[in-house]
């Protein structure tokens, strides 16, 4: 019988636990997508997680050593699930299919396997896809059309004619072409405006970020700060005509602000371990997104903080490194004198074990 | 509003629910007790008959005898000399026990370290010496009492206090009088409301008590516990006395009151015996040197088979496979549970372990130095580590951290003896 080490207790918010509950937080937003763009929002999802999974799993199989049993037992399946609908919800519902098809592989194999599978990827990698295939199929992913004019969900492209019918501009390129934006503040609330297909409900989104922080498997810190400070930024210079307070808004509720702040934010792995790192964090984001939406054309400055922040994460974390218990800053740090010291009087009535029938038995 | 200390572990809804006991249980007298004098020299022969509270050693703090009986003497396989006493079954008391002669507030510092050094009393959690405590602490400024368990599945500490409150308070008054300092807190946990209402009773009356309720927190210890009441930190490599503050369990307060007025030396330890396959889970009073596995056959036995004994609480406990163990004066809590899964995995680097350590240490760090097979010793603060189990009880990927830090803890020490 091999010796048991303590705690004899174990947390019920396992890896597996965080990750469903990221899975059923994204639920109503892909429902609400559907809702908005049509069945073709399911085939995309279903592409992108079937990629997602299969260029895992495959190449989990090779680095397991093609070993079935390993593989089989220790292949974690949720977090390709999530990359998947994660991807998904951040093109247009008119994007052709390939896009599904090829940026999954690029996010599970190039952002997270290669650097050494969940836990040792440096970028979010849903997010580092979604800003490649947006540079390599730049017209797929931001030709967007209006909610409500659902296409064929089996179409591998949506020709341009059919396009031309529904096509209309996403508040964000309104806003970096400096144009007015018509729909109002209440329909980029509900998402009934042309967009990505998970970016486009602040209040579903904001609901599933609700049901993270309530299941304890988010945290809204970065989130909250990220939206904050670009809301504030926004207010406090914008670039527009129209009052500052719907400026700010405008900001903030058009593109992937608050998708990202929801779900990339909480990522455990790519964001930093502390509270007020996590606070840089978000602010970071804000700034960034604020600045890159001025220079960056096509695509959404968020994403590009987003991935500029993960890469900073390490040094945010070195930086708000917490001194360690009884240390004060700038006194070197000495080791304590080992407690087990020969002072054998104080541990004499420690209890000792006995076997039953070699009796008296040396101490395990 | 609760008192709280940064770090630590919230209870989980699976770990939320205290076990019901009634009330404590004295437990049967045992046939045996089993004594390590350690580098005491024994004082009695063997097949010499010794009654309760009698001597078996020298020493400035010596074992005393729990049970009348019979002597007998034994290898204990580790080159030194058990004692043991094959009970008669009389309990008859040594005559020569006498409560303190002087009235107890005219004691000085000086005689009630002596006599707490007579009395043979330790602190029931950290198992040092109670006079060593005492003189450890100066300059003297408060005494702190610890009410709360020693983790979310016990109550026994609550219990005693509960049974023997008026005993608690007058311990304390002995602890201020030793220090010649005007105020005592009492430490208890938030949903403890009845220890807290009983704690109130005896601070309404006097007006020297303070009754603090600490957050639903683990681990409470002396640092966490520094840190919740005054929001200072006990520098490093230092004890809590150092700070003026003597922090000890109410259990050894009760059990320092009780010695004065009785004469009877620390003999007694209560402790709760729980767990999945503990058939009656209750709190006992037992002999110190009992076999603990007396006194679970005794109080109901086993539900079922059960290879998974941890004496200690259920976060950093020491695992047993067997009940072949004695009552000492640190034994808490034993438990009968399931065995645990083994653990493995790889650190996903999400830093839960880094915002539960009540050291502010960073656990994952040896994680990935052992991962990456390289010298943990890079991060050097593994002597800090407390070994409360929190990092490894939180961790999402399964790591076994606390075994991480023991082995660094033991390669360091390993080190330092070359």
């Amino acid at each position: 019988m091999t010796a048991m080490n303590p705690p004899f207790a174990k947390t019920h918010k396992s890896l597996k636990y965080i990750q469903s509950c990221a899975i059923i937080a994204l639920m109503p937003v892909l429902l609400w997508s559907v809702y908005l763009f049509g069945a073709r929002v399911i085939t995309q999802t279903l592409i992108s997680v079937f990629m997602a999974t299969l260029s895992e799993s495959i190449y989990f199989y090779y680095s397991s050593g093609r070993d079935f049993r390993l593989f089989a037992s220790t292949m974690n399946f949720h977090a390709p699930i999530i990359t998947g609908i994660l991807i998904a919800m951040m093109m247009p519902s008119s994007a052709g299919l390939y896009i599904p098809l090829f940026a999954p592989i690029i996010a599970t194999i190039l952002f997270r396997s290669v650097w050494g599978g969940v836990g040792h990827n440096l970028l979010n990698p849903a997010v580092a896809a979604a800003v490649i295939s947006g540079l390599a199929f730049s017209k797929d992913m931001t030709s967007f059309v209006l909610p409500y004019s659902y296409h064929n969900m089996l179409s591998i492209s949506i020709s341009e004619a059919y396009l031309r019918t529904a096509a209309a501009f996403s508040p964000l390129q309104l806003l970096q072409n400096n144009e007015v934006y018509g729909g109002g503040t209440a329909s980029l609330f509900y998402g009934v405006s042309p967009g990505c297909n998970g970016e486009a409900g602040i209040a579903v989104l904001l609901l599933a970020g609700a049901y993270l922080c309530i299941s304890r498997a988010g945290n809204y810190r970065a989130g909250i700060t990220y939206i904050a400070s670009l809301f504030i930024i926004s207010f406090v210079f914008p670039r527009s005509d129209s009052e500052a307070v719907y400026y700010a808004l405008w900001q903030v509720m058009s593109g992937g602000v608050v998708f990202l702040a929801v779900f990339a934010c909480n990522d455990p792995v790519t964001t930093p371990i502390r509270g007020t790192g996590k606070y840089i964090f978000g602010f970071g984001c804000g700034v960034l997104t604020y600045v890159l939406r001025l220079f960056v054309p096509i695509i959404d400055g968020a994403y590009i903080a987003l991935l500029v922040m993960n890469l900073l994460t390490p040094v945010i974390n070195k930086l708000t490194v917490r001194l360690p218990y009884g240390l004060t800053r700038g006194v070197a740090y000495k080791d304590p004198t080992p407690k087990h010291s020969d002072d054998n009087d104080d541990v004499v009535f420690i209890a000792h074990d006995y076997g039953e029938d070699d009796y008296p038995k040396r101490r395990r | 509003m609760a008192l709280s200390f940064r770090g630590g572990i919230e209870p989980e809804p699976d770990l939320k629910s205290r076990l019901r006991y009634t009330s404590i249980v004295n437990c049967l007298m045992p046939q045996k007790l089993t004594f390590s004098p350690g580098k005491r020299n024994i004082t009695v022969s063997p097949d010499e008959t010794v009654a309760i509270g009698q001597p078996l050693t020298d020493g400035e703090m010596p074992i005393y005898a729990g049970i009348s009986g019979t002597v007998a003497t034994r290898p204990d396989g580790l080159g030194g000399t058990q004692i043991e006493i094959i009970g008669d079954g009389l309990n008859t008391i040594w005559d020569m026990l006498s409560p303190v002669s002087k009235p107890l507030n005219e004691l000085t510092r000086e005689d009630i370290t002596t006599l707490a050094k007579r009395f043979s009393v330790y602190d029931t959690r950290s198992g040092k010496a109670l006079w060593k405590l005492i003189s450890a602490c100066k300059p003297a400024k408060r005494v702190i009492i610890n009410c709360c368990e020693t983790d979310f599945l016990t109550v026994s500490t609550g219990e005693l206090v509960i049974e023997s409150v008026s005993s608690l308070a007058n311990g304390a008054k002995l602890l201020m009088k030793a220090l010649d300092v005007g105020k005592a807190v009492f430490v208890c946990e938030r949903d403890r409301k009845s220890v807290k209402q009983a704690l109130e009773s005896v601070s309404d009356k006097s007006g020297m008590f303070v009754a603090a309720e600490i957050e639903l927190k683990y681990p409470i210890c002396p640092e966490t516990i520094y840190e919740a009441l005054y929001g200072r930190e006990i520098p490093c490599g230092k004890d809590s006395g150092a700070t003026g503050c003597l922090i000890v369990s109410a259990e050894t307060v009760i059990q320092l009151y009780e010695s004065f007025v009785s004469g009877v030396p620390q003999i007694y330890k209560v402790f709760a015996t729980g767990g999945k396959y503990m058939a009656n889970p209750s709190i006992v009073r037992a002999p110190i040197g009992a076999q603990i596995r007396d006194i679970v056959i005794a109080s109901g036995g086993l539900n079922a088979t059960c290879d998974c004994f941890v004496f200690g609480s259920v976060m950093n406990g020491e695992w047993s496979d067997t009940l072949h163990r004695t009552v000492s004066v640190t034994t808490n809590q034993v438990l009968a549970l399931q065995e645990r899964p083994v653990r493995f995995g790889s650190c996903i680097r999400c830093g839960s372990c880094c915002n539960v350590c009540p050291m502010f240490l960073e656990p994952m760090r040896y994680a990935i130095a052992l991962e990456k097979g390289m010298d943990a010793s890079a991060y050097k603060y593994s002597e800090l580590c407390l070994e409360c189990g929190c990092c490894e009880y939180i961790c999402p990927a399964n790591v076994p951290l606390l075994q991480c830090v023991r082995e660094q803890k033991s390669i360091r020490v390993g080190k330092e003896q070359l």
